[in-house]
């Protein structure tokens, strides 16, 4: 090894000598650069002298396809040199399987599922008359029905948005419809089902007990009225819901502050039932102090924290972070 | 002695280092591509038997010029910087 | 046509094996060792006329350098009919009988593993290598010979989309993620395999990418998307229009969760984990406190997707630091990553000096997605109105990240002038860079809005997307653009251990 070591320390004298003049070090960067493009050429061109000897080439380069699809530059033409106006188009509805014209999709889509703000008042409606028995309303209501609903309160909806956002709204849209005796049908949902979440007032203790472990069931100070999104609901937190039901058997045997309460049924499911369950029993276990990307959208504000570092999030929780703007985007 | 800031670079590993920032710096200026096409129409000339030498003779006189001044004048810095800091550390 | 070299070179792995190309390419063509690389640098030199350059070879045969520019390799072939020589910058293998370079897999094979012993010897993730078909793919290839082929001012990777009912955010959403480069090779590279294909958004997200890229130029609609997403993200269902920004978190957290479960990376955190979304789009978010009595730092490390960047002045503001309402994206970037003094009715109690001290906060980027989406905070909400704040942002085509890192911000310049990257930092050479891919507009008031998106194809080909209208559009149009959602994606991706593709 010596060899090597003293042919090291002589080339490390050379360089010293070298370097310490600066002339010498921009020549030498210089000389450098040009020997390193060189290589870096050489190493380019035996890729494609590669590909070219191994066959590659010849396997990536196929039989090309004839069509074209150059794109078209034209005043008053998209792309694809169509004209620019909109042709109405079907499609089937994954949930139905029925046909259903595509610019109407999303308002299907929601009623299909049961989602939308009339559905549970069709819900309801629909078990109220079926035990009423009267042939009219009874069955699959049409679409048409729901349209006139549907116009009427969207001409009421001038977005009364509060602070905890987008579905708030939809919830005080309930409370209009429902004192509303000019809407369509006229129907009091209060007649319907004993124990479904319209009727919660009325309900027994044991009855509330489980209907809490089904929805989120937080109080919003807006509305007063119970949230029916899923336990995983992200615009109430977990604590909130602990209280929630604390408050519940507190005020069990005295009077409820829940004489005010209204309920809107917009979201409740009946599916998650066990999961739900699950998860209110896991509460009591643990802490997650894990943060999702979903939870944490960062922002600026140091007011608002992340559920990992401050428990006493106040009812903010992930709400303030993620940014409830909710421009309305109507259709065409 | 020429041949010294050359050797100290290979020694310390750094010449590996700037010739692959360089590289990358290639592919993603366009300029390989570039490369590649003078290279497949040259073969589309004179067909597959094309012998290495004969493309980069060609490349090197079509291409060589087209690279970007960035380019170069960013390798050349840190051509430089690498060499100073050698001075540095073989001094210290 | 092959890559089973030629008939000398075949003949001498027979009589010598492929020992004497594994000892000449680990010491002179890669080095991956110390020992090796001095070896390399001291006698990497022609033995005639002493030059380091003029692509050098060795000798097969023997021990011998030759330069090739000069001639002096080509001589000792003839004198000493050594015939096979290998090129010391790359390994090839130059046969002088048959006047090129041959390639043979075998051999091919050794160069490649002894390349990224290398490339990790030095730190450096992994060389970047074209790619090439394996044996199987070349086999497909051949047997599928048509090719698509997307060239400049192609239309391919472009489709309208059809609006189903004010669900324009959901189109310009579903454009921007078609767009971003990553994410449509891995699925048109087909790389997801799914055990449950019926109700998984992934799948129906990869045929997307399939009706994207088929040519046809019909728009399409998302019917099936918006009921996975609405099956799967109950809290965002609903014909009421939604925020484009909360959809694209809702989207990611789904497509996140059927991805395939990769095992988990980051010990502790269940929501961290390999998937092809983790992958691209998750960033790591620094917040450190430091505690103004002791001057203790805490430090957390959290995940996100986004950045949400506050539009309005300064809450608080004084003093010759604080300056109006941001007017760029740099200058909302530069306020999300200052040191802020949290006052005094928010104090932290000090796990170091266990008392309740007023501190400063900051944030700062840990580690970069490479895929960078800000979220401009334009819709505001009080109990008394909500509105749209529509003061123009500048935003740049290209970014560079570099000053809002957690190493730059924290003052810890422990990096020389350009020191290379150790244990997989996720700095190649320092580079940060990122540029504009897709930008989400919403245009009108809070009422009655609507949503576009531009979008890049191809390397400066933009595009107007307005839900079945695809228009061209220049970059200046996208530039001046308000501006809600930005889509950056980095530049220069690292392979290897610490990369993520």
């Amino acid at each position: 090894m010596s060899g090597i070591d003293e042919r090291v320390d002589e080339l490390n004298k050379k360089f010293l000598e070298f370097v310490s003049k600066p002339e010498n070090v921009d020549a030498a960067s210089k000389e450098i650069y040009e020997d390193l493009l060189d290589e870096v050429m050489m190493g380019f061109v035996f890729d494609v002298h590669r590909t070219v000897k191994t066959g590659s080439s010849d396997v990536e380069e196929g039989i090309p396809d004839d069509e074209s699809y150059a794109i078209v530059d034209l005043p008053g033409l998209d792309v694809f040199g169509q004209q620019a106006i909109k042709k109405s188009q079907d499609c089937a509805c994954p949930n139905c399987d029925r046909g259903v014209a595509a610019c109407r999709f999303a308002t299907h889509l929601e009623k299909c599922m049961g989602m939308g703000r009339n559905s549970s008042r069709i819900a309801s409606r629909r078990i109220a008359n079926s035990s009423k028995d009267l042939s009219t309303l009874s069955g699959v209501l049409s679409d048409d029905d729901d349209d006139v609903d549907w116009s009427l309160t969207n001409d009421k909806r001038k977005r009364r948005k509060d602070r905890n956002g987008l579905k708030k709204s939809k919830q005080s849209k309930s409370v209009h419809r429902n004192g509303d005796t000019g809407s369509a049908g006229g129907e009091n949902n209060h007649t319907s089902n004993e124990n479904s979440p319209s009727n919660y007032e009325n309900m027994s203790v044991e009855d509330k007990r489980a209907l809490l472990t089904q929805i989120c069931g937080v109080v919003s100070e807006h509305t007063k009225k119970l949230c029916t999104r899923s336990m995983r609901c992200p615009q109430h937190t977990d604590d909130q819901r602990k209280d929630m039901r604390a408050n519940l058997e507190a005020t069990n045997n005295g009077h409820s502050n829940q004489d005010n309460l209204h309920v809107d049924v917009d979201t409740y499911e009946e599916g998650d039932g066990q999961n739900l369950r699950d998860a209110l029993a896991r509460w009591d276990l643990e802490v997650s102090s894990h943060s999702s990307p979903a939870d944490s959208a960062s922002t600026t504000s140091t007011s608002s924290s992340s559920r990992k570092r401050d428990s006493k999030s106040k009812g903010k929780g992930k709400g303030s972070k993620r940014d409830r703007g909710s421009p309305i985007s109507q259709g065409d | 002695m020429k041949s010294a800031p050359h050797q100290r670079l290979v020694m310390v590993g750094d010449r590996d280092a700037l010739k692959e920032l360089l590289r990358l710096r290639l592919v993603e200026c366009g300029w390989r591509d570039q490369v590649k096409i003078i290279c497949k129409d040259l073969i589309k000339e004179n067909g597959q038997d094309i012998a290495y030498d004969t493309l980069l003779s060609t490349v090197t006189s079509r291409a060589r010029s087209l690279v970007p001044d960035s380019v170069k004048k960013e390798l050349l810095q840190k051509i430089k910087n690498h060499l100073m800091a050698q001075e540095e550390s073989l001094k210290s | 046509m092959s890559d089973h070299g030629c008939i000398h070179l075949n003949n001498f792995k027979a009589a010598k094996g492929i020992q004497p190309y594994k000892v000449i390419h680990s010491y002179f063509v890669t080095s991956t060792s110390t020992e090796a690389r001095v070896r390399k640098a001291v006698s990497c030199l022609c033995h005639t006329c002493k030059t380091y350059k003029d692509r050098l070879h060795s000798c097969l045969h023997c021990i011998f350098f030759g330069c090739y520019s000069k001639g002096h390799i080509q001589e000792h072939a003839k004198t000493k009919k050594h015939f096979l020589a290998v090129d010391l910058c790359y390994g090839n293998i130059l046969c002088f009988q048959c006047g090129d370079y041959v390639y043979d897999r075998e051999l091919t094979a050794v160069a490649k593993s002894q390349w990224s012993q290398s490339a990790r010897s030095l730190s450096l993730g992994e060389f970047y290598r074209a790619w090439e078909p394996t044996q199987v793919e070349a086999d497909l290839l051949r047997k599928n010979p048509r090719r698509r082929r997307i060239v400049e001012n192609s239309t391919i990777g472009l489709r309208g989309l059809i609006n189903l009912g004010s669900t324009c955010f959901m189109n310009c959403i579903v454009q921007a993620l078609i767009h971003t480069p990553l994410l449509r090779d891995y699925f048109l590279a087909d790389r997801h395999h799914c055990p449950q294909p019926s109700r998984c958004l992934v799948c129906e997200v990869s045929h997307l990418f399939q009706e994207f890229y088929s040519g046809n130029k019909a728009p399409l609609t998302l019917h099936k998307l918006l009921h996975l997403i609405w099956t799967h993200a109950r809290h965002l269902a609903g014909y009421e229009q939604q925020d484009a920004h909360e959809f694209f978190i809702a989207t990611l957290d789904v497509l996140h969760r059927h991805c395939e479960a990769a095992p988990i990376l980051v010990k502790d955190n269940p929501h961290h984990c390999n998937c092809i979304i983790d992958q691209i789009f998750t960033g790591g978010l620094q917040s450190d406190v430091v505690c103004q009595a002791c001057n203790g730092v805490s430090t957390t490390i959290d995940p996100f997707w986004d950045i949400s960047l506050d539009l309005g002045p300064t809450a608080g503001a004084s003093g010759p630091d604080s300056s109006g309402p941001p007017t760029s994206l740099l200058d909302c970037l530069e306020r999300f990553t200052r040191a802020e003094h949290l006052g005094s009715s928010a104090k932290i109690k000090c796990s170091n000096c266990q008392t309740y001290q007023e501190s400063t906060k900051q944030l700062t980027m840990k580690q970069l997605p490479i895929v960078a989406s800000f979220h401009l905070k334009r819709f505001e909400h009080s109990s008394i109105q909500d509105k749209k704040i529509s003061t123009f942002i500048a935003f740049p085509e290209q970014l560079d990240m570099t000053p809002f890192m957690s190493h730059k911000r924290n003052g810890n310049n422990n990096t020389t002038i350009d020191s290379f990257p150790k244990n997989g930092e996720d700095t190649a050479f320092g580079d940060n860079r990122y540029s504009l891919f897709a930008v989400i507009n919403h245009e009108g008031s809070l009422e009655t809005g609507h949503y576009t998106a531009f979008i890049r194809q191809q390397r400066d080909q933009w595009f107007k997307c307005d839900d079945h209208l695809i228009t061209r559009a220049k970059l200046k149009d996208v530039l001046t653009s308000e501006g809600y959602l930005l889509f950056y994606h980095k530049q220069i991706l690292e392979y290897g251990k610490n990369s993520k593709v």
